[in-house]
Parts: structure tokens; sequence; C-alpha cells
């Protein structure tokens, strides 16, 4: 498989709603009302109900997958920081792009940024992925 | 994803922060996958609270957890960092 710094993959873009929130909350058993009670979400910083940081940070594991199918799920790794918040009704950008490509010991590995934004550019998530390419 | 997703929910509740009395963020996330997980494996969680510090007012902390597989061999590691304020 080809890849070089500079490479970008193939990016995500989607809306976040807040039925796809729910239904998440069930299926990875995380019930925190800042997800799901609009009154309780009220009273906190945001303001209002937030999609769960994991849900975001799946797409750009979907990204990864995509690009890699054999290589992400056997031997990936990645290392993010939750920027800000994203609110049902917000649609996300998730891309990735090839930073650099290291071999060790015949194996060749490559560190690819990852990154989540909003429409109006601000970061959700940011941070780095390791992918072995062989 | 979706099994560190699980485990990190699963110790939160664990920890009595999942009852709406306290604002739970998630800050950071560190995931390192061995082999995919297929349906109907049974998995096991070892988590563990590696730090737990109050700074400007909130309570960092630092949950790590190990997947492992019923051969005993770990399927994927993880380490989260989550942010707890009083509400």
């Amino acid at each position: 498989m080809t890849i070089r710094p500079g490479d970008m993959l193939d990016s995500i873009d989607r809306m976040v709603t807040q039925a796809q929130v729910e239904a998440y909350a069930d299926a990875a058993g995380d019930p925190n009302p800042i997800h799901l009670d609009a009154e309780f979400a009220a009273k906190t910083p945001f303001g209002k109900r937030i999609a769960h940081g994991m849900l975001t940070l799946a797409m750009v594991s979907e990204m990864l997958n995509s690009a890699y199918p054999n290589n992400w799920a056997s031997g990936g790794r990645l290392k993010v920081r939750f920027r800000a918040p994203v609110f049902p009704g917000e649609t996300i950008h998730v891309t990735g792009e090839v930073k650099k490509v290291t071999e060790s010991d015949g194996v060749r590995s490559a560190e690819i940024t990852v990154g989540v934004k909003k429409d109006n550019g601000e970061d959700v998530i940011t941070g780095h992925a390791f992918v072995q390419m062989d | 994803m979706a099994v560190i997703a699980a485990g990190l929910s699963r110790f939160i509740k664990h920890l009595g922060l999942a009852n709406g009395t306290v604002e739970v963020v998630h800050a950071s996330q560190e995931a390192s996958f061995n082999r995919p997980v297929t349906p109907g494996e049974t998995l096991e969680i070892r988590a563990t609270l590696k730090s737990n510090a109050e700074r400007r007012g909130s309570r960092f902390a630092t949950v790590e957890m190990l997947f492992v597989d019923e051969s005993g061999k770990e399927v994927a590691s993880a380490s989260s960092l989550i942010l707890v304020n009083a509400t």
C-alpha cells in the first residue's frame, strides 16, 4: 500500500442529531443527563444537550477504518483531545492527513493528524492516530 | 471504539458519577487496538482510577482500561481524562 506524507484520508461530513445521541446513549450504556435531559443540560455551562465525545470520536475511527480496513483495528492507536462540545443539529467535518511515515525493523508506520471541526471552523477534536502499514 | 465507550460508561457509573448530580466532561482519550472484537465475544474490562486531582475547582480523573479476551489476551487498551464539576 502506497502511503505518503500529505495524503488526505476520505473525509466524513455528517450532521449529529438528538436521535443519534439517544441511540448512542442506549448502545454505550451512558445515560448521562447532559446528553439526554434538556432541563439538566440548561443548567450546565454548555446551556443545552451535547453529543457524547465518544460518538464524535467514533466517526474518526470510522474514517480510519475506511482508509486502513486491515490495519486500523489491528495495531491502530490514537491520542486526541476533546476541544468543544457538539450540539445536536450541528454538522461536523472529520478529516485526516498523513503527517509522516517511518520504518523500524521492516515495519512501516504512519502518523496521521486527525481532526473534527464544525462548519464555523471551531475545533471539536484534535489529535493523532498511528497505523502500522505492513 | 465501541468497547471503549461501553467500558468508560460502566466505570463512570461504578464511580457514582452518572446520576446527574455532577457534570462529567470527557477531556481527552487515548486508545490502542490489538485486534477487532467480534459479536458474541466476552471481554473482561480491567479499569483503574489512575489519578484523581482537584485543580481550579474541577476534579480531573484519569481512567485506564484494559480489555482482555477469554484466553487472557489483551485486545485493546485506553486511557481517558474526565473532568467532574459539581452542578
